[in-house]
């Protein structure tokens, strides 16, 4: 029922992010001037409505998963999900404790996992591309 | 159709608008239509659900910040208003006296 | 002759549309190059819009038709406008005269502030708000400006001093002195101000501002009706400086190099065509990256006391240095 995520459309995603706690220190420099991340088009936007990408990075709790359960069904289609750090795969740092979501992908589909805890600002782009290169190459997952 | 300091031509206005209307309803239609019913449709509060309202704010708080910025104006102009009906009248006088001067003396 | 008026109706919206987003493209690229880092292609406009176009539409449930209907409406009203100003260096394709203009202006903003109210979320209901006090306060200056210049065609005497045809005739720079010369330059600086609080971009950007009410006025449009919005932006940021440069450079560039016939045409357009850039530049760009947001509260005391005052001032200086020569 997903409808594919075209070639036109890789020329400008728009990302929505929900990220708590520490995985965002390492999203901030991508929109700076070292790390751009406006020159492949890509765009942080802060409804839902406008997004093509929901950015989810940090660790994750039950609560806060309800709520991008709902984000993620808010977004229009075609989308897709990017999973941020290592907390959202495994629970990262935070596995042991009673209130985080250990498995992110057991609720919302995720099409990118990138590694790190958290991240370098290259890594996401690195990861980004790669997913880019995957849709251009005619794959779609 | 002419006015004093300018003019329109009516006829031209609403055949520019009607092709105007359809040439834009024809980008419209590029682009897609689908949704799906259930939670998409929900308007966005940030992932919350949306409750039952309890009242409803009237629309006269639309324009709540040029109030606020000209809230010194406005209480200077509320202590004007006193209700007493001589100072109405007395502004009044007042003023048709100005128009009254600059129209004898054509002032402009 | 009547068939030429209505391919030109047809044909002039389309270029406009190019030409606005392509605009864009520039503004960006020109605000990422200062802020030292490569920027974006300059055809991404045309690449977003062609994303927006693919998107699925989702109207929330307790909207109305007016959410709908109201992207429409203000690209229509948007493209009206353009038939009524010269574009391009060439006349306007109809006929009217600038208080015409002025309440046709309008209606792009009213279409955006009425598609936020009907979408039902208190988000956009707050964008609206502040929309509705942004329009308030920019329509003062624009007003006094346009109407000093239609006082000083109508104190030289020409017949009709509201039409738009009268206003091409380079009227802001006759018979100044250098006084008068500081004057109209305040007025250009007020007028490129009032540029950027029109087009909703910093330091007037209160109504979209995306880090305190999501998204603002577009909160709830998504797909083909944000892609219309979009193009809306693009035409608006046309509209306006076609505007300036009416009111302000109205001169072609054939009469100064003395060509005739279809390379006049070519030399007017590209002349046009800088002459937008520059002042979109000056107007937008620079801002863009220099300052920030005022707030709501401070938005009619910056329309209505500052700029008004400046363009009080130099309507004051222009007056002197006409009485005086």
């Amino acid at each position: 029922m997903r409808k594919e995520f075209s070639k036109p459309m890789v020329k400008s995603i728009w990302i929505f992010e929900w990220i708590n706690s520490c995985g965002f220190s390492e999203v901030l420099p991508l929109d700076s001037s070292k790390f751009d991340m406006e020159r492949f088009g890509i765009k942080a936007v802060s409804s839902p409505r406008h997004a093509d990408c929901l950015l989810i990075g940090g660790y994750q709790t039950l609560k806060s998963i309800e709520i991008a359960k709902r984000i993620y069904e808010q977004m229009p289609e075609p989308k897709c999900v990017i999973a941020l750090g290592s907390c959202p795969i495994s629970g990262g740092m935070y596995w042991d404790s009673y209130n985080t979501v250990k498995k992110v992908d057991k609720y919302i589909p995720v099409d990118l996992w990138i590694l790190g805890c958290p991240p370098r600002p290259e890594a996401i782009i690195d990861g980004i591309i790669s997913l880019v290169n995957a849709i251009n190459g005619g794959k779609n997952d | 159709m002419e006015t004093y300091a300018g003019f329109w031509h009516v006829e031209w206005f609403l055949t520019a608008f009607i092709i105007l209307f359809f040439i834009t309803w024809l980008i419209k239609s590029l682009g897609d239509k689908k949704y799906k019913s259930g939670i998409q449709e929900d308007i966005f509060l940030s992932g919350h659900q949306e409750k039952e309202y309890s009242d409803y704010i009237g629309s006269e708080n639309l324009y709540w910040g040029f109030k606020e910025s000209l809230r010194r104006y406005y209480s200077l102009m509320k202590k004007m208003h006193n209700g007493i009906i001589s100072e109405y009248i007395f502004w009044f006088y007042i003023s048709i006296l100005i128009v009254l001067t600059f129209i004898t003396f054509g002032v402009i | 002759m009547w068939w030429i008026t209505l391919i030109e109706i047809a044909v002039f919206p389309i270029v406009a549309i190019l030409l606005g987003l392509l605009l864009l493209g520039i503004d960006r690229k020109v605000a990422a190059r200062m802020q030292r880092r490569v920027g974006p292609p300059i055809l991404q406009p045309f690449y977003d819009v062609r994303k927006l176009f693919i998107k699925d539409t989702v109207i929330p449930k307790k909207s109305t038709w007016i959410f709908d209907f109201m992207p429409l409406l203000s690209v229509v009203s948007l493209f009206i406008i353009i038939l009524y100003l010269p574009f391009m260096g060439l006349s306007p394709v109809l006929h009217g005269d600038m208080v015409f203009i002025l309440y046709l202006l309008i209606l792009p903003s009213l279409a955006k502030v009425l598609g936020g109210i009907s979408s039902g979320s208190p988000y956009a209901a707050v964008g609206s708000q502040r929309e509705i006090t942004n329009m308030m306060g920019y329509e003062f200056p624009l007003v006094t400006i346009i109407f000093f210049m239609s006082w000083k065609l109508f104190s030289f005497g020409v017949a009709k001093p509201f039409s738009v045809a009268s206003f091409t005739s380079g009227v802001m720079w006759a018979g100044l002195g250098t006084l008068g010369i500081a004057g109209a330059l305040l007025l250009l600086f007020v007028m490129l101000l009032v540029i950027a609080g029109e087009l909703s971009r910093p330091p007037f950007d209160v109504s979209s501002a995306g880090e305190e009410i999501a998204g603002g006025i577009t909160a709830e449009y998504s797909g083909r009706n944000l892609g219309l919005f979009y193009i809306a932006d693009a035409l608006k940021l046309i509209v306006l400086t076609t505007l300036v440069v009416v009111l302000f450079f109205p001169f072609g560039i054939s009469g100064f190099l003395g060509i005739g016939g279809w390379f006049a045409l070519i030399a007017d357009s590209i002349f046009y065509f800088i002459k937008v850039l520059l002042l979109m530049i000056f107007s937008e760009t620079v801002l863009k990256t220099s300052v920030s947001r005022l707030k709501v509260t401070q938005l009619v005391n910056a329309y209505w006391g500052s700029l008004l005052m400046l363009s009080l001032l130099g309507i004051f200086i222009i007056f002197i240095d006409m009485v005086l020569s």
